[in-house]
């Protein structure tokens, strides 16, 4: 018998989006529509995640363990429903200054998206897996080259689709040699094989191919060359999901991967200093690459690349306090930077650009918004008293006591430089004058929502003991 | 007092505590609400308000601080625990508070001064637009440097550090319009995290070798560091330290920082924060005793950064820089006190310095104020007549940071002196004597330039042509300095020494503290007593030689321009430009092979410029990489993989 | 009976060439087809080793109907996006195209 109750939350997103496109073909092209339209989805993604907060303690599993919804996937899958959230509010003011006709698919896509990276999740199966981790890459493909009329979309989406497509294909072959090693697709059962199996070249092959396609989903240097021109070109609110909601399911992705199916000690050796060299390697290139930019987006790539650069730190130490401290700082790291986007987008939407020239004088014209700028903008660069200080310290404290030392280091170093970009912003918003004084709009939900992001990041940075109480649940159910 | 009294005082003690850092943070945020609120106040029934919440935070700070020290005896210490912070399988830590002797002292120090600083600023930023936003920022700061003080753990405290350095770099660009001003605050903010990597690091390896951050744990676990890694850690925190309270090499910010308004330039930049590095150094004091060579080196770089800052300052001629010189020298002194072991005399002469600085800084504002914001001593002259008031604090003032009996400095200054002097050192035999005699040429040179500023301020004939006698000094700007200078007069007796007959309170009071240290004891008290008047004599020929070169040959002195050893000096050693030379030098030597890209990017001051330039350099060169061509993305991605390939056959 | 290291073989062959296709081809749709190859060659891996364990495991098999699936609907989004560009640049040549990062 098929239980569908761990398929509910996606089963929920599909049937509002079904419901949106019937919607979308019924009534006539209006602004009412839109406005309604626009609330169905809302409300749909709000249905779904209260599903999963009521029925998410409950283990259960659907499709003969294809899907399996675990504490993991309950925490994966508020990450991600939660950006998707806010990415819906930023996609209703994105429409209002940049037009297309097609704005109900739009939101369909979404919607879409978010299903797949919601099932990467509870993905037990590699199938299952690459199947939901393709429903969420096409569809951010045609997000991406969503403006048609804007070249920069245009390209965006074509190397998105063409270097998205390479490293799926890499992943598969990966995976081709994985399951030949171990006759098996099931996350649990392979790591079962794999603790009597010797070390052979089909597995290692097997895993640098894994790595090498999985890296470039969380934007790991020397895989993230996509990242600037894909962030740079796409809709801002399609480039806040990217950063948060895609890069999540592709963090709970690797964690099945190799803290479930490759964690044997034999493996552990290859891939935990493969990681360690990933992870210096964005937290360098992604820091210092930000600091010239002058595109906003642009800059936040490079950031959302070291970023990305720092929570692998957690994956590679191997332990609860590596895994805790991951899942600390993906839960700060989506308050911080989808409310740093939702502010981007309210504001570049009003003054036409994306230039971070022109965030100047900010605070004369949206006070609000210039205080929540400073204060994502210093919990991404890691200063206290905010969460991203927390969380930081969480992961290089879980590098040192690993025996990453140089890691923790170089992690502690380039947080400091990375102040130097932050500071750029906090500077133009806050310091510097300009002759504009128009003041900037801003909705009650999006106020809303701003203070919402800026409460979190505040308070986790003193207080994170009922965060910490759920993550240590998840953590300890997962590794004994 | 009987038991049940105490536990009682215990209790109420316990529960207060947290609003020392809250009072000020609720200000803060009164007066948030206040700047953004539009209603039908004007503007100045705004800063009226504005000032008296925030005076009232101050005040109320300074009140349960009083009364927490009130009840403080030798052996008390209230611990106030919140909730806990941060809680991991690993590692727990608490949000808890902590008051001991050290810290009460501290904190009823810091929220005085405070208190004075917030009422004078009422007067000074009078007809400021930006009158509110001072005031929040004001009120942040004390939360900050409350926490900073209070806290009972190393990470709680790096907190508070981080946030002191936030709300001074907010204050020295306050005046954002000036681009220099600008600059100035992120100079300081960048040399900080500098010095943040060494307390980050200190933070790391205190962590991994007894698994705890709190400072009692850190007291009983001192036997699990080896000699090498204490003086590692040592050294790490040091680091920090150099950067917060401007020692060498990491001074550079603090002369810039006066770009701010006075009073802040007076209660960050010479009271409170700068001194936090001492207070963290003397925290952790049982670390830096059981390391002498960690010791040493901050003894040597204590003295040094207290004689090269004094002969800088012996040449300035800006009123705010001289001052500003002048707190690099005395926190130099207040680092030797650490390095020699003698700690109690640190903190005191923290205090004694706290007070007359400030009094200085007020005194200066003062001049500027009613002098259009002049600040250049050779454009003044004479003022003894026009604002005797002004003239009196200042002399007071000045004689204490001269180090003259009976004002406070020659008591807190003479016991640094007479501890580096009686002090053994077990590595460098002739040390003690060295560092006493460099002390005692740091001490002319200081009774010199002080004498110097206030003879070319006050006496022969006005320079100026700014003079306005219209002004007057508002009761809210007096009151305040008279208040310092009466305290930089008496402050200085809580440490009468026994040699000549007093009581040595702040050592006895502070011991509870130190317990950990043997008391360091001597009979040689005549020695000591001759000492003493050695100091004194030293500090008159400073005060005698300015006069006789600036009141008997003023105008000669002043125009000539500064020759031979005098212009080194007035270039202050080329410091700055030493920085830029050298490691510019380097950074476009490494990123000569990328083209001259972004020189005229001036954005911050000449050292952190260089650095940062070599960085863009760097990730300009990057952008080459990143083509933009989908072709070439792809070809990286493989070699990426591919050399992890190679890497992995070559390893088995 | 082919053993099964000659499949392997094969499909390391024919995934390479998709590599070197995928590199070498400046048209949008020529790097299209490199990467089906590649794919390709990810199915052929998968049923060898599904011969090799005596398809007592058919995940494999399932996996590779899952795979021609999704590479049709990529190839469906692919062909869409490349019609686009070609509206908007008049060209498909994937080097042509880098207006962004400049």
């Amino acid at each position: 018998m098929i239980r569908y109750s761990a398929f509910f939350p996606e089963l929920v997103l599909a049937i509002t989006a079904i419901l949106i496109i019937g919607l979308d073909l019924i009534f006539k092209k209006s602004k009412t529509k839109q406005s309604f339209l626009n609330w169905v989805s809302f409300s749909g993604v709000l249905f779904s995640i209260a599903i999963v907060c009521f029925d998410g303690n409950i283990l259960s599993t659907s499709f003969h363990q294809f899907l399996v919804t675990d504490p993991l996937a309950v925490f994966g899958k508020i990450i991600i429903l939660v950006s998707a959230l806010l990415t819906l509010l930023m996609t209703f003011r994105y429409f209002k200054s940049n037009t297309t006709e097609h704005q109900a698919e739009f939101l369909v896509i979404i919607l879409f998206a978010t299903i797949g990276a919601s099932a990467l999740t509870s993905a037990q199966e590699i199938i299952t897996l690459y199947v939901a981790l393709e429903t969420l890459t096409i569809s951010s493909y045609i997000l991406a080259a969503y403006m048609k009329r804007d070249a920069g979309s245009n390209e965006a989406g074509m190397k998105y689709l063409l270097l998205g497509a390479f490293s799926s294909a890499v992943l598969l072959f990966g995976f081709s040699y994985l399951y030949g090693a171990t006759a098996t697709t099931n996350i649990l059962k392979m790591n079962e094989r794999l603790m009597t199996e010797p070390l052979n070249a089909l597995i290692v092959l097997g895993i640098i191919f894994v790595i090498a396609g999985l890296s470039f989903k969380i934007s790991l240097a020397p895989f993230h060359m996509w990242t600037p021109d894909v962030y740079e070109g796409a809709p801002t609110p399609v480039t806040a999901y990217l950063s948060v909601a895609s890069k999540a399911a592709g963090f709970i992705a690797f964690i099945r991967i190799f803290l479930v199916a490759l964690n044997t000690p034999a493996l552990v050796h290859i891939w935990g200093g493969l990681f360690a060299v990933l992870a210096a390697l964005s937290i360098v290139i992604g820091n210092l690459s930000a600091i010239p930019q002058k595109n906003i987006k642009r800059m936040m790539a490079y950031s959302s690349v070291a970023q990305a650069g720092y929570i692998i730190i957690g994956l590679l130490v191997n332990n609860q306090l590596g895994l805790t401290a991951m899942l600390f700082y993906l839960f700060v790291y989506l308050f911080a930077n989808m409310g740093a986007f939702l502010a981007i987008v309210i504001v570049s939407s009003q003054i036409n650009s994306e230039q971070i020239d022109d965030f100047s004088g900010l605070w004369k014209r949206s006070p609000l918004i210039s205080m929540a700028l400073l204060i994502f903008m210093l919990s991404l660069a890691g200063v206290p008293p905010f969460a991203g200080f927390t969380g930081k310290w969480y992961l290089f404290g879980a590098a040192i006591q690993n025996g990453y030392l140089w890691l923790g280091l170089l992690g502690m170093i380039f947080s400091v430089i990375s102040l130097y970009y932050y500071l750029q912003i906090v500077r133009r918003t806050l310091v510097l004058d300009s002759p504009e004084n128009k003041p900037i709009s801003i909705s009650v939900i999006e106020k809303t929502a701003l203070i919402i992001c800026m409460l979190v990041t505040i308070v986790l940075g003193f207080y994170a003991t009922p965060l910490m109480h759920v993550i240590h649940r998840t953590v300890g159910s997962f590794m004994n | 007092m009987n038991n049940l009294e105490s536990t009682h005082h215990f209790l109420i003690a316990n529960t207060w505590i947290i609003w020392i850092v809250l009072a000020p943070l609720v200000g803060a945020l009164i007066n948030t609400g206040l700047f953004f609120s539009q209603n039908t106040l004007t503007q100045s029934q705004k800063q009226k308000i504005s000032a008296i919440i925030a005076c009232t935070a101050a005040g109320m700070a300074f009140l349960i601080s009083f009364f927490l020290f009130w009840h403080m005896h030798s052996q008390t210490i209230f611990v106030q625990t919140l909730f806990t912070w941060i809680n991991s399988s690993v590692f727990k830590v608490r949000f808890a508070l902590n008051v001991d002797s050290l810290s009460s002292i501290m904190i009823v120090f810091i929220t005085f001064v405070a208190f004075c600083i917030h009422v004078y600023s009422s007067g000074y930023m009078d007809h400021d637009e930006g009158f509110i936003r001072y005031f929040i920022f004001l009120n942040l700061f004390l939360s900050s440097m409350a926490l900073l003080i209070l806290s009972s753990n190393l990470l709680l405290m790096f907190i508070g550090w981080e946030g002191v350095g936030i709300c001074s770099y907010l204050l020295i660009s306050f005046w954002y319009q000036d681009p220099k001003n600008v600059q100035a605050g992120e100079k300081a903010i960048l040399l900080n995290r500098i010095g943040d990597v060494g307390f980050l690091l200190g933070l790391i390896v205190v962590f991994s070798t007894i698994h705890s951050f709190n400072f009692i744990d850190l007291e009983a676990h001192r036997h699990l560091f080896s000699p090498g890694l204490l003086t590692f850690v040592d050294l790490c925190f040091f680091w920090g330290a150099t950067a917060k309270s401007a020692q060498i090499p990491l001074y550079v910010w603090l002369p810039d920082a006066m770009a701010g308004p006075t009073p802040v330039s007076a209660l960050i930049h010479a009271a409170t924060m700068v001194t936090a590095g001492v207070y963290l150094l003397v925290r952790l004091n049982i670390l830096y005793f059981l390391s002498p060579e960690a010791s040493c080196v901050i003894a040597i770089t204590g003295v040094l950064t207290a004689f090269f800052a004094a002969t800088v300052a012996t040449v300035q001629n800006d009123m705010k820089k001289i001052l500003a010189y002048s707190t690099i020298s005395q926190l130099g002194y207040m680092m030797l006190a650490v390095g020699v072991g003698d700690y109690a005399s640190g903190i005191f002469h923290l205090i004694s310095h706290g007070f007359f600085k400030a009094c200085l800084f007020l005194s200066a504002g003062a001049v500027m104020h009613l002098l259009m914001q002049e600040q250049d001593i050779r454009k003044m002259g004479g003022l003894l007549k026009t604002f005797p008031l002004t003239a009196l604090v200042f002399l007071v003032s000045g004689l204490a940071l001269a180090g003259f009996p009976p004002f406070s400095g020659f008591f807190s200054k003479d016991a640094i002196l007479w501890g580096a002097f009686s002090h053994p050192n077990p590595l460098i035999p002739w040390l003690p004597t060295a560092l006493y005699t460099m002390g005692l040429i740091t001490a002319f040179l200081t009774a010199f330039y002080i004498s110097r500023m206030i003879i070319l301020i006050f006496w022969g004939e006005y320079r100026g042509n700014a003079l306005n006698h219209t002004h007057s000094l508002p009761w809210v700007m007096s009151v305040p300095m008279v208040i310092l200078a009466i305290g930089s007069l008496i402050v200085g007796w809580i440490g009468i020494p026994k040699a000549i007959g007093g009581k040595d309170w702040i050592n006895h009071f502070l011991h509870s503290t130190f317990f950990l240290i043997p008391r360091f004891t001597t009979n040689q008290d005549h020695l000591q007593v001759v000492l003493m008047l050695i100091s004194t004599l030293v500090s008159a020929s400073g005060i005698i030689l300015a006069w006789i070169r600036y009141v008997r040959y003023p105008k000669t002195r002043l125009e000539n321009q500064p020759q031979g050893f005098l212009k080194l000096l007035d270039h202050k050693y080329y410091i700055d430009e030493f920085y830029q030379k050298t490691i510019g030098r380097c950074t476009s030597w490494v990123a000569g092979w990328i083209s001259e890209w972004g020189i005229e990017n001036q954005i911050l001051g000449r050292l952190v410029d260089n650095i940062a330039l070599f960085f863009e350099k760097l990730s300009k060169g990057y952008q080459k990489i990143q083509s933009g061509l989908v072709r070439n993305y792809l070809f990286y991605m493989i070699l990426g993989a591919a050399v992890f390939f190679i890497v992995f056959v070559c390893n088995h | 009976m082919i053993p099964v290291q000659d499949f392997l073989y094969l499909a390391g062959l024919i995934f390479s060439i998709g590599v070197f296709g995928v590199l070498s081809r400046r048209n949008a749709i020529s790097v299209l087809m490199g990467i089906e190859l590649m794919l390709n060659a990810v199915n052929i891996n998968l049923l060898a080793f599904a011969k090799f364990w005596g398809w007592t495991t058919l995940n494999g098999p399932v996996f590779v109907v899952f795979i021609i699936t999704i590479a049709a609907g990529e190839a469906a989004v692919a062909l869409a996006i490349f019609i686009s560009i070609y509206r908007k640049f008049k060209d498909i040549n994937v080097d042509e195209i880098k207006y962004l990062n400049h």
